[in-house]
């Protein structure tokens, strides 16, 4: 320690650390934590903030106009307030562009900045890694998945239009929230899957969406083509997750061509485009060299 | 004290064998683990850390089975990596505390401990600079710092001067060398530059295309003599006098060494205790004149050359 006056610098120098360590749960949430924040862009410059602030404003923006509407005007003549909270579940479009834009940085930023490697030699391991990662990300979409969907519950409840009853309330409730995080994993799983190959973020995002459109299109095409039927469109892995939240909240199908689909149907296109899209991200990093 | 054992370690990548029948077990300090570009390095460190199962053999890091039990050992030992990539935009400080976190200190201690450590390698004025602005040097350090910062029992460091000017390479040697001696963590350092192993190990590893060459303390393996070297002048009214002193050292039973024209000529270990004697009877009746004489000290150079290719 040295002084000068009444000033002092204080060199601690190298000290032992005897305290307990933490295990892999503090690692998994430390970089999940990390992710997210990089996720947002927060730490850093304010062009890496822009889009995601902006897809997190537009979701939470058009429910709390239908609601400050309501509220502040006293009407609900505009029919506002009167759909399913799952239709405030940002549109599909919007919720892939976040997938797209999200999943690249949450892991292909670790491939080249060289981070993947020092985590792998942390307590971490592949699969607590991909936790961390899947945590962040799927808690990342949730937040614009489920918040809105939520805010829009809250709202209609206050305003008497919710469900009848304390039980039916947190039926509702539980159903939104189950939905919002299988879809939200689903989407997830949609942007690491179709964004691991490579360790480029622009390419990866371009990646994803061509993986929306590859087969969004062609389901479409099929469908009103050929005479495969309905069922065909569940090669269409977005709207089917979509079609599954609504399926879970017994709300009303986002588009009208996937009602006459049944529950059943929809339910296994999804978990099998779970099962495929896991399975892709399990083959990549099971080969991916750690260092 | 052991840190690492080593049993017929072999690794097999396809009809590639990494690492083949490797044997060895390092003590406390700094390692050097020493060979080519392909010798089999970064695969043993990430058998030894836990993150590939070797094909045959075993291996103990502080006690620890790497594949049984790698989250856990990898929270007691560090790494830095060969690549000298790591998150631009990132300020030092919170790169060295995040995985400060990540290795197991708590949010409070890592935050600290990152400043601190910073400080420690030379980097705290600069530690709130993002490292995508700092000098090869700096990055250098960086790694340095964050392998250190959850005090660790050995840190494995790969190729840590990679890319360093001569100044700047002394400093992060001197850092390595301070971190073992004052901290008490030891270092296991890979290198394909012999005179940085030299200058700060105290024990080696050396793999050519994944064989164990040699391992074990740098100053026994390096201090055995491989015999005596001779170095003559060439004296103008006996043009043949070198010649003449090794033809008389080979009458002797010597064996003699000698590159072509070479004024220096080599006798290989072996040679009797009136070797010196010897040389100097040679010498004088051959009329040369004698300008050194010593005992040869092997350096890694020679034991490595030693290989059969």
């Amino acid at each position: 320690m040295s002084t000068t006056g009444n000033a002092r610098i204080l060199d601690r120098g190298y000290r032992k650390f005897d305290g307990e360590r933490l295990g892999v749960g503090s690692a998994i949430r430390s970089t999940a934590w990390h992710t997210t924040r990089s996720i947002f862009g927060l730490g850093r410059k304010a062009r890496h903030k822009i889009f995601p602030m902006a897809i997190l404003g537009i979701t939470y923006l058009i429910v709390v106009i239908q609601l400050a509407i309501v509220f502040f005007f006293g009407s609900n003549d505009a029919g506002f307030l009167t759909e399913d909270s799952w239709a405030m579940v940002a549109p599909a479009i919007v919720m892939i562009l976040f997938a797209a834009l999200v999943a690249p940085d949450a892991i292909v930023r670790d491939q080249k900045d060289g981070m993947y490697s020092l985590y792998m030699s942390t307590p971490l391991t592949k699969p607590t890694y991909l936790a961390a990662k899947t945590l962040s990300v799927a808690g990342s979409i949730l937040l614009i998945t489920f918040g809105p969907a939520l805010l829009y519950l809250l709202g209609k409840t206050i305003k008497g239009l919710g469900p009848d009853g304390i039980g039916a309330w947190f039926e509702t409730f539980g159903r939104l929230l189950l939905a919002c995080l299988l879809v939200s994993l689903f989407l997830c799983a949609f942007g690491l899957a179709f964004s691991c190959f490579t360790n480029r973020r622009a390419i990866a995002s371009i990646v994803v969406l061509l993986a929306y459109v590859g087969t969004n299109i062609p389901s479409w095409i099929l469908y009103e083509e050929t005479n495969i039927g309905k069922n065909i469109l569940l090669i269409n892995p977005i709207e089917t997750a979509y079609e599954f939240g609504a399926r879970l909240c017994n709300a009303e199908s986002i588009v009208n061509e996937y009602s006459a689909i049944s529950t059943s149907m929809v339910t296994l296109g999804f978990f099998a485009w779970l099962i495929a899209t896991c399975s892709i991200i399990t083959f990549i990093y099971r080969n991916r060299e750690a260092i | 004290m052991e840190l690492i054992t080593v049993n017929e370690l072999s690794m097999q990548f396809g009809q590639h064998r990494a690492l083949d029948s490797v044997d060895f077990t390092v003590h406390s300090g700094v390692t050097g683990l020493v060979g080519a570009n392909g010798a089999g390095k970064t695969t043993f460190m990430s058998i030894a850390l836990g993150l590939r199962a070797p094909t045959i053999g075993s291996i103990k890091v502080l006690g620890l089975e790497p594949v049984v039990d790698g989250a856990k050992l990898r929270s007691l030992v560090s790494y830095g990596p060969e690549r000298n990539i790591l998150p631009d935009e990132m300020p030092a400080v919170d790169f060295v505390k995040h995985l400060a976190e990540v290795r197991g200190i708590p949010r409070k201690e890592a935050k600290t401990r990152a400043s601190d450590i910073l400080w420690l390698v030379g980097l705290g004025e600069e530690r709130f600079r993002p490292i995508g602005t700092m000098s090869t040097g700096q990055r250098q350090r960086v790694k340095l710092a964050q392998a250190i910062a959850a005090d660790p029992q050995l840190v494995f460091l790969d190729e840590p001067t990679d890319g360093l000017d001569p100044l700047a390479r002394d400093e992060v040697l001197t850092l390595i060398r301070q971190i073992s001696e004052e901290y008490g963590i030891h270092v296991m350092i890979s290198s394909h530059l012999l005179e940085e192993v030299e200058q700060i190990c105290d024990n080696i590893v050396i793999l050519n295309a994944g064989k164990l060459v040699a391992a074990g303390q740098l100053d026994k393996l390096t201090g055995e003599s491989t015999g005596l070297e001779i170095e003559l002048v060439t004296v103008d009214e006996h043009p043949n006098s070198i010649e003449d002193v090794e033809r008389a050292l080979q009458q002797a039973g010597l064996i003699v060494q000698r590159e072509p024209e070479s004024a220096i000529l080599r006798i290989p270990e072996g040679a009797p205790e009136l070797l010196p004697d010897l040389v100097r009877d040679a010498v004088a009746d051959a009329g040369a004149r004698l300008k050194r004489l010593e005992h040869r000290r092997r350096n890694l150079e020679d034991i490595i050359l030693d290989v059969p290719s």
